[in-house]
């Protein structure tokens, strides 16, 4: 099977469903399963395992894994953001709920920097298992960080605020309520008159 | 015949109109209107059409009272965008009224527009200002024996000082109003060519109205304010030869806001005073008016006003008494339910055409949200007018006339 085919056989492979929580690989256990879907690049979801990842070249390998990191970096700064405009906001109830998710955000962009290095110098040693559990580590972070940075979002209220991630609160007092300050009370307007239109008369009508 | 074949048109019309409104919304999602520069400024834009019953529409060649259906199709747009510092609304529509039937020839085009910019008002010092226009077949001149079209634009600019918490505040404001007149139909309507029956002659009304006041508030309760106000202003009439210049002012005090939870009103007494050219007027002036407001989306209004005024021409400065009422309430959410209605009397000073006129209104109307971009109305509106009039003035039909109009109208914004 050429590199071609592997790849292939990896964007059709059937997409778990984004929710499902990411297992760690741990010894005596089946192979783990994860997704590739970096937010910044929409598109089919792969399926990441260690056998899956030994299908892939080494030099593949490390280019896929600094693209994965500099993902997660972009999207911990932006979940960032957002937790500073929470916290200028004064809103505790969001600036609690992006805080839980910038905590493991963070904790997993160190695990996935780590992870890359570790696969640059096992790819240097020429050590195929840890190259392959490295990247691994480094894709289950990237699909973590990704699927933590939609919750961040719903810790806004709506997508619709995305765009700057201010809350925005609008009020429309339908029309024809009393007015609010009561002291200030001009008496309407004069009313207005409509007469009827009044066309010239015929020459022996005048009014 | 004619009247049948209106009667029909208008009746397509409005059924046409009830169709739309029985139609079903269609879940688009508009009514959010269009997010301005990422900021707070929303704009909406909207269309209305209505269509309206008039049961004296105009007089005919023969001297004939003849009823009448108006199609008003109003696209328009407001803007909102509320803020500490500037505050911006914006509201303008244009409004084609489409007579139907043999009156298709009165079809014209009117406007409405206005403008209000506040700024820095939770400051000490602050500044507001709004220009509001409107072209429309409507007039505040009772004077005047026929229709006109009336073209006016009021601009007010006040800056009110708040020092301290803004329990005293001073206010400073200074109005230009200019009001226009264009004939409904031109040429003259009486024999002999009399003044006031030269539809032409219209057009020689056009006046001014410059003012300046100042209005101390003092909030001796968080909503409740004693207030001391005076205005001066002069009118300037486009041409002197048919308007009279005059000038005046009025002095008022009393005490206006909340009584108690759900009791507010107004309590004030003044005097004023109209120069003419020769001779002037001077009265007393009053207002007294009580609002009950037993929940946050109702309540129920009365007043009473003597004040005096100027309508243009040779007519003069009058002193009017008005009693008007509102009542409105917002039910279920989507149901605003209102009544509006007043009578004035004016009697005039001067050089008389009219000696005394009076103006009748009584308008209900409900108007219903059927969903968020989709509003419907419908109302009547009974107005009666009277008028006594001087030695040898021809009593034409705008003089004392009563007309019901009944209205169904639509709104779809965006």
């Amino acid at each position: 099977m050429n590199l071609r085919h592997a790849l292939i056989g990896l964007l059709v492979a059937p997409v778990l469903t984004r929710g499902a929580p990411a297992a760690v690989a741990q010894p005596g256990t089946p192979p783990q399963v994860t997704t590739i879907a970096p937010a910044s690049r929409p598109g089919p979801a792969v399926r990441m395992t260690p056998d899956a990842a030994s299908q892939i070249p080494d030099a593949k390998k490390v280019q896929l894994a600094e693209e994965s990191v500099e993902t997660i970096r972009k999207t911990v700064d932006r979940v960032a953001g957002r937790s500073d405009e929470a916290r200028r906001e004064r809103d505790v109830g969001k600036l609690n709920c992006l805080n839980a998710q910038l905590t493991q955000m963070r904790g997993l962009a160190k695990v996935a920097t780590q992870a890359s290095e570790a696969l640059v110098d096992a790819v240097g040693k020429k050590d195929a298992a840890t190259a392959n559990t490295q990247f691994a580590r480094v894709v289950i972070a990237a699909d973590k960080v990704t699927r933590m940075s939609g919750e961040a979002d719903v810790c806004l209220g709506q997508l619709v605020f995305l765009m700057d991630g201010r809350t925005s609160v609008e009020v429309e007092q339908p029309q024809g309520l009393p007015g609010r300050d009561v002291t200030q009370r001009d008496p309407p307007p004069k009313p207005l008159a409509t007469p009827p239109v009044v066309r010239p008369l015929a020459a022996s009508r005048y009014y | 015949m004619t009247m049948a074949k209106g009667a029909r048109t208008g009746l397509r019309a409005l059924a046409g109109l009830l169709a739309l409104v029985l139609a079903p919304a269609a879940d688009a999602g508009p009514g959010n209107g269009i997010r301005l520069g990422g900021s707070a400024a929303r704009l909406h834009p909207y269309l209305e059409l209505e269509g309206r019953y008039d049961s004296n529409l105009v007089f005919t060649e023969e001297g004939e009272q003849e009823a009448g259906f108006i199609l008003h199709v109003r696209p328009g747009l407001t803007l909102a965008s509320p803020s500490e510092r500037a505050a911006v609304d914006f509201r303008a529509h244009l409004d084609w009224a489409q007579y139907l039937g043999e009156s298709s020839d009165l079809s014209r085009l009117f406007g409405d527009a206005a403008l209000s910019v506040g700024l820095n008002r939770r400051g000490s010092l602050g500044l507001e200002l709004t220009d509001v226009f409107r072209r429309s077949s409507s007039t505040r001149n009772l004077t005047l024996g026929y229709a006109v079209v009336s073209n006016t634009n009021d601009l007010r600019v006040s800056v009110p000082f708040r020092p301290g918490g803004g329990a005293f505040v001073t206010t400073l404001t200074g109005g230009w109003r200019l009001e226009t007149f264009e004939p409904f139909v031109k040429g003259n309507l009486c024999e002999g060519g009399a003044p006031e029956c030269d539809a032409d002659q219209a057009a020689q009304l056009d006046y001014s109205d410059v003012t300046g006041g100042l209005d101390l508030r003092w909030k001796f309760l968080p909503k409740t304010a004693a207030v001391l106000q005076g205005e001066y202003w002069r009118r300037l009439p486009s041409d002197p030869d048919a308007g009279l210049e005059l000038s005046g002012y009025r002095g008022w005090a009393g005490v206006a806001g909340l009584f108690s939870a759900h009791l507010a009103g107004t309590l004030r007494g003044g005097y004023g005073s109209a120069s003419l050219s020769p001779g002037s007027i001077s009265t007393w002036l009053a207002n007294a008016e009580v609002e009950w407001i037993p929940l946050e989306t109702a309540s129920v209004k009365a007043g009473y006003l003597h004040d005096l005024g100027a309508d243009p021409g040779a007519a003069g400065a009058y002193t009017s008494h008005r009693g008007y009422a509102d009542a409105r309430a917002l039910l279920a959410a989507r149901y605003t339910v209102q009544l509006v209605a007043s009578y004035e009397r004016r009697a005039y000073q001067g050089v008389r055409v009219v000696e005394a006129a009076d103006l009748l209104t009584v308008t209900p109307s409900v108007d219903v949200e059927l969903a968020r971009w989709l509003t419907a109305g419908a109302g009547v509106s009974y107005s009666r007018r009277t008028s006594e009039l001087a030695a040898g003035t021809r009593p034409l039909p705008g003089y004392a006339y009563s007309k019901t109009e009944a209205f169904l109208r639509v709104r779809g914004t965006y």
